[in-house]
């Protein structure tokens, strides 16, 4: 056994169980045969509650993308389960997985390449309304009128190609399409990491906003560890292909309890010179190995300043160590924190 | 600092020809660096931060774009009145740069070594061993594992950290006075970035090297730079001390930009106060404030005079006509998100009673 | 602008500068980028021209192109010398109502060159059709379904790709041409038939890649992820973002198959000249070429008019298939 099953809840809205997603590597020539594995998602187990947003941490293939798109059934599991207000996702297909879309939506990283070029504005917004028959006739227009308005768009823009719009405005022409069907759980894919720092902070605002105004639930995609703070209630990190830690978002920043979440911690910039200069890093050696051929035992172990032999024989369970706060390390408890005091003092929960 | 700097770029301006008018990338900018100091641009898309760096090095591509006026004084030459000729042996030599990505600056069919060794044997005329060894000897130097078995490698056999360790071992490698780098570690991951910020940190003080770090990110120049300048829209619109520019900015835009950016360290809750609008189209820029259509504290005047740099404090200038502080706009930016927070809920209010009816 | 939802419709500063101006679609762009091309609208004029002359080209025509019998032979004459030569012979001297001289039947060099107009352009337009469907549809289907469908297509359209054009031009000419099929519409159908056969596979290709790399695209899964049926997405997303490509493609389509049909026509296996006095399509360049040839140092505008003539519907359509390729390649920006 090498997940720890998670413990249902009644308000999990999205329960995900030794979800993997194995890529086949085909040798080329005439008969293609599959030569191996990459292990892109490798057995991870976690909930989605109701109403909050779960961040997903990592560096670049670590899985993160591939565990939302898995999710949404973008790509079919190899194996493992994904339960969405109670229905199993993973076996669903044709008319019945159509209707699971308008439950569960996503938005895209790349703002340029999210939107279809020869559309106009309207035609991507009312696509949606129009799969799923949710509104009729001119009614369509005025729904993509109001979704326009909710992501703070003109709706006089209505009738616009998306290549007249800057990367920001593009981004909530995104939103706005994927909000049409009214989901209640959206993955947002690294949905700000395209774009410039000011206007970054408008799109987080604006997520917030509608999370609020439409009950959303959301699954934050992001590398970028400040942001990903910033607006999740729980922080869960990935490294290649495994979850390694999960937390409430506040106790993962103060107490982390796995040294990758640790490192990356320490390895985050943080605008403000004072810090800078009397920080403690931990810098990582070497390289992320290949997810074709991953280390054995935890696959951290390679680069793991608190490496054991252990390490390199058993992988570690992912437990909950208190509080819901899960790792899988099995030096856990032995993980220092690695901000400063007043740092630390700072992130308590304020009021 | 008596000394002369080392760099002096005067009243720097950059356009392009484009279909539809000529952009005036870079705006009569000025800055200088010393000797050894580290200076950060900072700015965002479009804010005309590595036009100026490629202006230094004269890589402007000519056409569309032209070096349209200004000076940039190199050690007391006027780099803007050199032939191509005299360039060449100023690039790679005294004034090397690092890209964001090394795959476009490497050439992807020659070996590592071919590479570094060419430039070693051009600028200071060391014989193939020679160049050799000391191409060992960089490598090892930027951290990079057996590099006398790695110099017989591709650049696509090495992965993207290594790659921009070698970036950097290339760049120094004939002891240059200034070293650009542009966005050297934004394509990297944060472990990643951490190791390559660590090592130019350490490269800086071991070599003395000047260094002029771009960036967009305001946390990286937080923990690298002497003195940052701010861009916007082609133009410097605030210069500082880094301890200063973080701690009293002076132009609102520096100050939207620092509350735009989430803090690891930040308590929760903490809702961000994000600079409204769009950068404005560099095609036709008045003369005034660039900054005005977004501005928080925005007078008529500021719509028709362009705002001089000047000095608001020791060693720190700002292209403000008014005297705003960091609380001020804290207060203001709090009691508009208030305002929006109250907008947004009669939004809902509303929606609520029209669903019901 | 607002950073948050709001119900004000009022436009401020950056919205009303855009929306000053009207739409831009990816299409007007290319338009636009288009008209800027002075050679490719040029050619884009010349074009239309030979498309009107073409279809008008019985009230355009100063004789009937067709061979003369009787009395209207012996006053063409044969052989007769374009206008601006005198000859010793009355009846070779050139006149004005023969602008380009007679052929050795006395048939008005000049007429036949306008009416010759119609078969390039038909030989050029309808292959390329034909081709541009069978290609597109093949690409597409293979581009999109992937897998065994995929091979099965492309190793069909490699040996197809592999066919040596010329030589199988000559196979079926000499295979078909006595036949009914050979000599429908003096031969053009079987022309129209070969031509498409042997191009279709580039275009194939060319779409296939074209699928594949779109198939990526966050927009194409986006449309995934919002429940758009698998045909929706190859004809609303897929299809209208391949066009661009496929339009250049076409455009150079056409001169390839104007010069095949002059090639085999020249060679005396294209069309089959039709005598009838209202033969729609009484002659082609190719054929006006062969026979000019044979007169090349008594009369050599008989030669040099259909080879000017080839020659510069050639040069348009590649000029203008450049243009587009500049206009409608998104890379430019």
């Amino acid at each position: 056994m090498t997940v720890q099953q998670v413990a249902p809840s009644n308000d999990a809205l999205v329960q995900i169980n030794d979800l993997k997603m194995h890529f086949p590597v085909k040798s080329s020539g005439l008969v293609r045969r599959t030569v191996g594995n990459v292990k892109a998602v490798d057995g991870i187990s976690f909930d989605v509650y109701k109403g909050e947003t779960l961040g997903l941490v990592g560096e670049s293939g670590c899985g993160k993308s591939t565990t939302g798109r898995a999710i949404l059934q973008l790509h079919r599991p190899t194996s493992g389960s994904v339960v969405f207000n109670g229905e199993e996702l993973t076996n669903l297909s044709g008319e019945k997985l159509r209707r699971m879309r308008r439950k569960v939506q996503m938005i895209f990283q790349d703002p340029y390449a999210s939107l279809n070029p020869r559309m106009t504005v309207g035609d991507i917004i009312a696509e949606p309304i129009r799969v799923h028959n949710l509104r009729s006739g001119k009614e369509v227009r005025t729904r993509v009128e109001e979704l326009l308005r909710v992501v703070g768009l003109n709706p006089y823009f209505i009738n616009r190609y998306p290549h007249e719009f800057s990367g920001g405005q593009r981004q909530r022409i995104g939103i706005a399409r994927s909000l049409a069907v009214e989901p209640d759980f959206i993955v947002c894919d690294e949905p700000v990491s395209a774009l410039d720092v000011s206007i970054q902070a408008q799109i987080i605002n604006l997520l917030q906003d509608l999370q609020k105004q439409f009950g959303l639930t959301y699954l934050f995609i992001a590398h970028n560890l400040s942001v990903v703070k910033h607006i999740s209630d729980r922080v869960a990190v990935m490294y290649l292909g495994k979850m390694v830690e999960l937390a409430p978002a506040d106790d993962l920043y103060a107490h982390p309890m796995h040294p990758y979440t640790q490192a990356l911690l320490s390895a985050v910039p943080i605008p403000d010179p004072d810090v800078e200069t009397h920080r403690q890093r931990i810098i990582l050696e070497g390289d992320v190995p290949s997810p074709l051929n991953p280390p054995s035992g935890c696959h951290f172990h390679t680069r793991c300043p608190l490496v054991i032999d252990k390490c390199r024989q058993e992988e570690p369970p992912f437990v909950d160590y208190g509080g819901g706060h899960f790792s899988a390390c099995w030096r856990a408890k032995e993980v220092t924190p690695v901000l400063s005091e007043d740092f630390q003092h700072d992130a308590e929960p304020a009021t | 600092m008596a000394e002369a700097p080392l760099l002096d770029v005067r009243d720097l301006e950059v356009q392009f020809k484009t279909q539809d008018g000529i952009v005036q990338a870079v705006n009569k900018v000025n800055f200088s660096v010393n000797r050894g100091e580290t200076l950060g641009i900072v700015g965002e898309s479009g804010s005309g931060k590595s036009v100026t760096s490629l202006a230094v090095m004269r890589l402007i591509p000519s056409p569309p774009g032209k070096i349209a006026g200004g000076q940039i004084i190199f050690d007391g030459e006027d780099l803007v009145d050199f032939s191509e000729s005299e360039m060449r042996k100023i690039r790679g030599n005294r004034i090397a740069m690092i890209f964001q990505d090394p795959m476009t600056s490497l050439n992807p069919v020659l070996r590592i070594g071919r590479q570094m060794t060419e430039a070693l044997q051009l600028h200071l005329n060391m014989t193939p061993k020679q160049a050799r060894n000391r191409a060992i000897e960089l490598l090892g130097m930027v951290g990079i594992p057996s590099p006398d078995k790695r110099l017989d490698d591709y650049p696509h056999q090495f992965s993207g950290g290594m790659r921009q360790r070698v970036m950097i071992a290339m760049g120094l490698s004939c002891n240059p006075e200034l070293l650009i780098a542009d966005e050297p570690t934004t394509a990297l991951d944060v472990t990643i970035q951490a190791q390559i910020l660590e090592l130019m940190n350490r490269l800086k003080n071991e070599t003395g090297t000047a260094v002029i770090f771009i960036t967009h990110d305001l946390g990286v120049v937080a923990g690298m730079a002497d003195r940052v300048i701010v861009m916007y829209a082609g133009r410097v619109v605030e210069h500082a001390s880094t301890h200063e520019l973080y701690n009293n900015p002076r132009m609102p835009y520096t100050m939207g930009l620092l509350d735009s950016i989430p803090r690891l360290d930040e308590g929760k809750g903490e809702r961000l106060t994000p600079i409204r609008g769009l950068p404005p189209d560099l095609l036709n820029l008045k003369d005034a404030c660039p900054f005005a259509p977004r501005c928080d504290f925005v007078q008529d005047v500021c719509h028709t005079q362009r705002p001089p740099l000047r000095s608001v404090g020791t060693n720190h200038q700002a292209a403000c006509l008014f005297d705003i502080t960091y609380e001020e706009r804290q207060t203001a930016a709090a009691r508009k998100a208030a305002e929006e927070q109250a907008a947004l809920e009669q939004t809902l209010e509303t929606a609520i009673a029209e669903e019901a009816r | 602008m607002t950073t948050t939802s709001s119900t004000k419709v009022v436009p401020s500063d950056d919205e009303l500068e855009l929306l000053s101006r009207p739409p831009r679609s990816l299409w007007g762009d290319a338009w636009r980028r288009l008209r800027r091309n002075k050679l490719a609208m040029i050619s884009l004029i010349y074009l239309i021209i030979l498309v009107f002359v073409a279809i008008f080209a019985g009230p355009i025509s100063p004789q009937s192109p067709g061979r003369p019998t009787g009395m209207e032979l012996r006053e063409r004459g044969t052989f007769r010398q374009a206008a601006w030569i005198t000859d010793a012979d009355p009846r070779r001297t050139g006149d004005w109502r023969f602008v380009l001289g007679t052929d050795s039947a006395g048939g008005d060099i000049f007429s036949r060159l306008i009416y010759g107009t119609r078969v390039s352009l038909i030989v050029g337009f309808i292959p390329m059709i034909l081709t541009l469907l069978i290609g597109v549809i093949v690409g597409l289907i293979s581009g999109f379904a992937g897998g065994w469908v995929d091979d099965l297509l492309m190793r069909f359209t490699d040996v197809v790709f592999a066919l040596p054009g010329l030589l199988f031009f000559i196979i079926m000419q000499t295979a078909f041409g006595a036949t009914a099929l050979g000599k429908a519409f003096n031969g053009l159908l079987l022309l129209f038939i070969t031509l498409s056969i042997v191009s279709w596979a580039s275009v194939a290709r060319l779409v296939r890649g074209q699928v594949l790399s779109l198939k990526e695209k966050e927009f194409v899964e986006a449309a995934r992820a919002v429940g758009v049926s698998r045909t929706a997405i190859l004809i609303k997303h897929i299809l209208p973002n391949t066009l661009g490509p496929i339009i250049v493609a076409g455009a150079f389509i056409v001169p390839n198959a104007i010069i095949s049909e002059a090639v085999l026509s020249y060679l005396g296996i294209g069309i089959t000249p039709d005598l009838s006095p209202n033969a729609p399509f009484p002659t082609s360049w190719g054929n006006m070429i062969l026979l000019g040839q044979g007169a090349i140092n008594s009369q050599p505008w008989a030669l040099a008019g259909p080879a000017i003539a080839l020659a510069s519907i050639t040069i348009a359509f590649v000029a203008l298939g450049d243009g587009l390729r500049d206009a409608l390649d998104p890379r430019e920006q």
